[in-house]
């Protein structure tokens, strides 16, 4: 896997290129053999260079030949040949200048991170930093010699940010983070982020959290900012912790690592409930509820299950 | 001012995030996606290399968020062809549910960086670099010499390894 943002200067890659055209054409001869070889061993460049196409290439041929020619065929479409249109004509105001860095070449695509419900991700990211995402969650990394660019998707993650002379960016659906060495947490709701400082200090346009804070934010402001929560970050080590938890609380947590319906009955939704639950198993924690409170665990399909109370 | 610090993009986004959101729904008339979008023209704003001096920060958002959704036009093109050709597939020929979904962005990729060169270039390389064909067999199928098949590679080579 691999993340970092690859330069190559033109030179070296018209020569890597040259060097994968005249292979593919055939075998070399024993003199061009040596200059690829010289070639290759002149300067760690060429030698990054060369391995960044067998890179790309792997992912080429893992590609389905009907599908990749159908694709890339695909007639464009008149929305977009207007959307085309009205930006070459309107595309020369002030922005004309800007020289937006081209798409990176293939392998950058590897940089995007995903974890299916039920699972936690771990992932040590270039700079030494560790990505852990919680269940159904999806991030971004983007790095370069200038910057390192972290984005939320969907789901929640910690992020342990190593010291480095770049700054790290956060972006959230409601916000855009600047991050200093330390430990975040980071989770999407439907209406706001919610970010909890471990250990560093975060910053919101301006205005920074401390560590052993929580606050949400849906604009340039943080917003019921608090003490962490005690559950907060806790699924990194796969434990749901509850501290006075009302059951309903309780249950969409639950929920968020299960598929399929896990439903609360509204009279024992204010039942308050406190421990720490292993997440690996929670067909386990619904059964220790049974025991824990006045409440019946009904199982109509395996994706399917209520909590009401007992008859 | 020179405004290449973060703290002016900073700025930029939190100004203007809830404007463009508007008017990405305008022209798209769905709120999820103008939303999403929105997200990635700040995603490509904070990957440039250089941030323009800023007269007119609306003006230069709009220009920037109208390559977005060119690009997102393009997905949905590309999408229709990919899952008429994925219907038309075999079933042990189909890639499993998980590659599905790689392969299309790895082709949305693909189609990205060689966007602008003529379809038979195009065809050339994937003949070459998926189907793995020998310079001879892709001169014989696209009825081209084995010098231009040579030309091509190279033109594309340049831009899906490099972006050059």
């Amino acid at each position: 896997m691999n993340s970092a943002h690859q330069e190559f200067s033109p030179q070296v890659a018209e020569q890597a290129v040259h060097w994968l055209i005249e292979l593919q054409g055939g075998a070399l001869d024993p003199r061009q053999q040596q200059a690829m070889q010289q070639w290759l061993q002149a300067h760690e460049e060429h030698r990054r260079a060369w391995e960044h196409i067998q890179r790309v290439n792997q992912r080429l041929r893992g590609l389905s030949s009907p599908l990749a020619h159908a694709a890339l065929q695909a007639p464009r479409s008149a929305s977009r040949r207007r959307a085309l249109k009205t930006l070459l004509i309107l595309g020369v105001g002030g922005a004309a200048g800007l020289t937006l860095q081209p798409h990176n070449p293939l392998p950058s695509l590897l940089a995007d991170y995903r974890s299916p419900v039920g699972e936690r991700r771990r992932q040590q990211l270039d700079d030494g930093s560790q990505l852990h995402l919680n269940t159904r969650s999806a991030a971004d990394v983007r790095f370069d010699a200038e910057q390192r660019l972290v984005r939320l998707l969907e789901g929640e993650i910690q992020l342990t940010v190593a010291e480095d002379a770049r700054p790290l960016r956060l972006l959230s659906d409601f916000g855009l983070l600047q991050l200093s060495g330390g430990r975040y947490n980071l989770r999407q709701f439907e209406h706001y982020s919610l970010l909890s400082v471990h250990q560093g200090s975060a910053s919101l346009a301006g205005n920074s959290l401390a560590a052993g804070l929580q606050a949400r934010f849906n604009g340039p402001q943080w917003q019921a900012s608090q003490l962490l929560d005690s559950n907060a970050g806790a699924w990194v080590d796969g434990m749901l912790v509850a501290a006075h938890m009302r059951l309903g609380d309780f249950l969409d947590e639950l929920g968020r690592y299960r598929r399929g319906q896990l439903n609360c009955a509204p009279e024992v939704a204010e039942l308050l409930i406190s421990g720490s639950y292993p997440l690996a198993d929670s067909e386990r924690i619904l059964d220790l509820l049974e025991i824990a409170l006045p409440v019946r665990v009904r199982r109509f399909t395996r994706y399917w299950v209520s909590v009401e109370a007992r008859a | 001012m020179p405004s290449a610090s973060s703290s002016s993009l900073e700025g930029l986004y939190h100004a203007h995030h809830n404007w463009l959101t508007g008017w990405l729904r305008r022209r798209l008339g769905c709120p999820d996606n103008a939303a999403d979008l929105a997200q990635d023209t700040f995603m490509r704003l904070l990957q440039a290399r250089e941030t323009p001096v800023l007269n007119e920060p609306r003006a230069f958002l709009t220009t920037v968020a109208k390559r977005v959704l060119c690009n997102h036009y393009r997905r949905q093109d590309l999408e229709r062809a990919y899952y008429q050709a994925l219907a038309q597939l075999p079933e042990e020929l189909a890639p499993s549910e998980e590659h599905r979904a790689i392969i299309f962005e790895t082709l949305l990729e693909l189609d990205r960086l060689l966007d602008g060169l003529a379809p038979l270039v195009k065809r050339a390389f994937l003949l070459a670099q998926v189907d793995g064909l020998s310079y001879g067999e892709i001169a014989a199928q696209l009825n081209i010499s084995l010098a231009t098949v040579k030309r091509y590679l190279n033109k594309a080579a340049m831009r899906c390894y490099f972006a050059l």
